[in-house]
């Protein structure tokens, strides 16, 4: 799938993967998109550690992974967030991108969007943006932490799409009061009013989101 | 939130106005309690914990 990084534009394909569970931390590189995209095509599990957990917390994390054997003959996701001790176990749809691709009809994605994906690939806010632009051959515009002057540069400079929790929205607001018509959609929590009208007279295409 | 594997429900483009978050995405059913408790049913939900039974019979 085409992604931008650091400035430079990149054809990034699925990793070769030989077991059944793929466990790495879940930093916003290019290698760890590589790691989503074999695991989907392999059909394994996939751990991506939250990156910002303490090593002890990762650690005991990895411990109780570990004592749970890997379901390799079907197509599972593992996201684990917090607490440690509990990580969940998403399934890939039942039906693969059926579903997400319609949700994409609904964003407007498409094979021309460039979806700006700032959220962490440790967390679904950012794996579902891969999703989306893997299934949609969009290009993911990948951060690798969030910077509001840079958040702002890029919505000027061609993204198409973003997802953003509200206080890296008011943040990016204020790079600026002006911008193109970039849908932006907003989660994470409650959204306050005066944010979500503020982005809209800036010229943000806001799309109040849930769950 | 992590358990439904990313957005539920969203506005759309062509009538956003920040009133509310949004219909269901398709193929999601929303559905609010009496109690005001938040029903969710849709393809994308968690199955369960790790290391748990999976939650299959409640999310299909």
């Amino acid at each position: 799938m085409r992604l931008v990084f650091q400035g430079r534009e990149l054809e990034v394909g699925p990793a070769p993967l030989s077991d059944g569970r793929v466990f790495a931390e879940g930093h916003n590189r290019p290698d760890t998109v590589a790691l989503v995209l074999g695991a989907m095509e392999r059909g394994a599990e996939l751990v991506l550690q939250n990156v910002r957990l303490t090593q002890a917390e990762r650690a005991a994390q990895a411990q109780s992974i570990a004592a749970v054997p890997p379901r390799a003959s079907r197509p599972w996701c593992s996201s684990p967030r917090e607490p440690p001790a509990y990580p969940k176990r998403h399934g890939w749809p039942r039906q693969p991108g059926s579903e997400r691709a319609r949700g994409n009809e609904v964003l407007q994605v498409g094979g021309r969007s460039r979806f700006l994906c700032v959220l962490p690939l440790f967390h679904v806010g950012g794996l579902g943006i891969l999703f989306r632009c893997r299934l949609a051959g969009a290009t993911m515009l990948l951060h690798e932490r969030f910077d509001a002057d840079a958040v702002a540069r890029d919505l000027r400079d061609g993204a198409t799409h973003a997802s953003l929790v509200a206080s890296a929205l008011a943040r990016v607001l204020e790079q600026g009061a002006a911008f193109p018509p970039v849908i932006v959609a907003v989660g994470g929590g409650p959204v306050p009013r005066p944010l979500l009208d503020r982005a809209r007279r800036a010229g943000l295409r806001v799309l109040q989101t849930w769950a | 939130m992590t358990e439904t594997c990313s957005m539920v429900s969203c506005e759309r483009p062509v009538d956003a106005d920040g009133a509310t978050a949004g219909p269901p995405l398709p193929g999601f059913e929303v559905r609010v309690g009496s109690d005001s408790e938040i029903a969710v049913r849709g393809p994308a939900l968690m199955r369960g914990y790790l290391g748990q039974e999976p939650w299959a019979a409640a999310s299909s």
